[in-house]
């Protein structure tokens, strides 16, 4: 797992860009690669980290995995670059691999752009980010030359990744924790649209990465609302407020939109006194805090409420999945066997 | 060796005594940090001038005996302080010829009280080979912040001149000597007597904070923003919120490597750093970031920037967006 600790502990060693144009159908198109990495002042790499860690640590940040069956060749780059310390001609090589493969998948409605790679560390382990700048269609940057090696200028990074308003970039850090294939902690984050606006957008980057994300949809939806329900039963007194969370909890997970983030919900709709319980709660039961795609498909039915309308304009509305409530409906009349916590008066 | 030949060794030698002074603080700086003592650690080297003069002036020394070519100080606030510092150093460097001037003055007697030691790197020092112990060594001087204002006040008037100063004089500067003896027992007791104080609960959370944040960083923060911060942060532990002095040890402990070079890092960030990094209470801050970090930010924000408390998380590691 990336946290806070580890994103505290980032230090950048290398940045190299090569610009990765789109691969339209009947263009003469290639992408301009660089041979050396860009000479980065020491405050520009802070400032790279800055951003990088308010980037990954966000509420828009989301944790992967590699995918097995993806064909992409990044996993294995990834996990060579960080078996051990690479020299400077085999990052550069590295990264013109990915910069070439980024360009075979620039097809269709793709945008052009800069393609970052950084040589990390965190701790003692070795770490790879790769970062995809976007850049308006035409707006070519302009290598530079340094003896006969191609390199993009500094102000690249000024330009397009330090601008304080600039919310350009997909981000992908993998951090190697051990010396198996499968020792990684990878984390990735696309701020150029909110993953709940663009999931299409998140798709071609993950697809890029040879990654998924790290836990079924489903699995994370139902733990989230199972570890939430949980936590207002047994750790809330208050039934105004437990009535209160327990309609956000439904009403977001039923909500028109493709994503939760839970450190958002806390901050939206838990109340203040409880918010860090809550998240600690949260964390105890494995539920992730940047964000997840909703899938209802294991909890749908303790979404779905019945509603009983009366003909005197009553009406009573019950989770369907409730099964400690009586309603008896005997003769078209209507008893429920319940405890009265709060009355609305509206 | 003639005073002619002396002049040209010292200008041969002069600056690697001076890279060797360097090599010295930072090795007292570590070990003074573990002891969270808060102490400024200064070295000069003797300029040519002066080596010649107490050349002809201490017949008994040679351009090689001579002990304090280079010199190392080390000021701190309390009297307790030079004696923890003075084991402290045993495991770090060669110390020899430990002299205490307070234990060379009777009952009736005031005056220099400082302790004056030899040191030299260990020989498993990484860098003794550059600066081998049987050739190089420092005299290093431990005061209290009291004591150096006498010793620095006097230097020149007597102790330098002791035999040429009227006796008057003399006796005016002893009798300070003895004021300052005063005040440093005094503030070392009154030191002490705060703990004791109900009323001073800021003021021993800041001690707790202190004794933690001097093991990261040498240089005092701003006390009356300490104050301040605390005051507002406290109320978020709650009504119980137990040993102040050992959360923040249990802090340092268990995220001593996010800490460590966090620090580390914004040394070299002046610019950008938050104002309120170099702080003491930056580890309180720290501490309700990783444990009660919305209640942080809503009590924050009422009293101070936002921006101030993103920069700080940012560094270690959170992100608010």
């Amino acid at each position: 797992m990336i946290g806070p600790d580890q994103l505290a502990a980032l230090a950048i060693r290398r940045v190299i860009f090569h610009d990765v144009p789109r691969n339209a159908k009947g263009q003469d198109a290639a992408p301009i690669l660089s041979d050396i990495p860009t000479p980065v002042d020491a405050e520009r790499i802070e400032h790279l980290k800055q951003r990088m860690r308010r980037a990954l640590g966000s509420r828009s940040a989301y944790a992967i995995e590699f995918n097995a069956k993806s064909p992409s060749p990044i996993p294995e780059i990834v996990r060579k670059h960080t078996s051990k310390a690479q020299t400077e001609a085999q990052f550069v090589k590295t990264s013109q691999i990915m910069a070439n493969y980024l360009f075979e998948q620039q097809v269709g409605a793709s945008s052009p752009g800069l393609l970052a790679v950084l040589d990390a560390r965190i701790g003692a382990n070795h770490a790879i980010s790769i970062l995809k700048l976007e850049r308006e269609e035409g707006a070519q940057l302009q290598p530079s030359t340094t003896g006969k090696k191609r390199t993009f200028a500094m102000s690249v990074l000024d330009n397009l990744v330090l601008t304080g308003g600039t919310k350009l970039f997909k981000n992908a850090l993998f951090l190697r924790t051990g010396p198996n294939d499968q020792n990684f902690a990878a984390i990735a984050c696309d701020n150029q649209r909110h993953f709940a606006a663009s999931i299409a957008m998140a798709q071609f980057w993950q697809k890029f990465l040879g990654c998924r994300l790290r836990e079924e949809p489903r699995i994370t939806t139902k733990k989230f609302f199972d570890a939430s329900v949980e936590y207002l039963n047994t750790s809330m007194t208050d039934p105004v407020e437990i009535a209160d969370l327990y309609e956000h909890i439904l009403s977001e997970l039923k909500a028109q939109k493709p994503t939760l983030s839970p450190k958002a919900f806390i901050e939206d709709y838990v109340p203040p006194a409880h918010q860090q319980r809550f998240q600690e709660h949260l964390v105890a039961r494995n539920v992730t805090l940047t964000q997840f795609p909703i899938d209802n498909t294991e909890i749908r039915a303790h979404l779905r409420r019945k509603t009983y309308y009366t003909t005197k304009g009553a009406s009573i509305t019950i989770p369907e999945k409730v099964t400690d409530l009586e309603v008896i409906i005997d003769n078209h009349q209507i008893s429920l066997l319940d405890t009265v916590e709060k009355v609305d008066t509206k | 060796m003639s005073l002619e030949d002396a002049r040209r060794a010292w200008i041969n030698d002069e600056p690697t005594y001076d890279a060797l002074g360097m090599v010295l603080k930072d090795r007292i700086g570590q070990a003074i940090r573990q002891l969270g003592i808060s102490a400024q650690i200064t070295h000069r080297t003797k300029t040519i001038d002066s080596l010649l003069r107490k050349l002809l002036l201490k017949k008994h020394h040679s351009y090689d005996t001579l002990p304090d070519k280079l010199g190392v100080r080390i000021i701190v606030r309390y009297l307790h302080e030079p004696a923890r510092i003075i084991t402290a150093l045993g495991a770090a460097l060669d110390c020899q010829e430990i002299d205490t001037k307070a234990d060379q003055l009777d009952a009736d007697q005031v005056g220099y009280r400082a302790t004056h030691v030899t040191i030299r790197l260990r020989t498993t020092d990484a860098q003794a080979t550059t600066y081998p112990p049987t050739q190089y060594f420092a005299e290093l001087q431990l005061h209290t912040l009291a004591q150096h204002l006498w010793a620095d006040m006097s230097h020149d008037i007597f102790y330098k001149n002791k035999e040429a100063t009227d006796t008057r004089l003399q006796r005016r500067i002893y009798l300070l000597a003895g004021l300052i003896e005063v005040a440093d027992n005094e503030f070392t007791r009154i030191d002490e007597d705060l703990a004791s104080i109900p009323g001073l609960r800021y003021v021993l959370i800041l001690r707790a904070l202190e004794a933690q944040y001097y093991k990261l960083h040498a240089d005092a923060g701003n006390p009356e923003l300490s104050l301040l911060i605390i005051k507002t942060l406290a109320p978020l532990y709650g009504d119980a919120p137990g040993d102040w002095s050992q959360r923040f040890e249990d802090l340092l402990t268990t995220k001593k490597h996010v800490l460590e070079p966090v620090f580390a890092s914004q040394r070299q960030r002046p610019q950008e750093r938050s104002a309120f990094f170099f702080q003491p209470e930056v580890l309180m801050i720290y501490d309700r970031l990783v444990h009660d970090q919305y209640r942080l930010r809503q009590v924050w924000n009422e009293h101070f920037p936002e921006e101030e408390l993103e920069r700080i998380a940012n560094v270690f590691g959170y992100s608010f967006d």
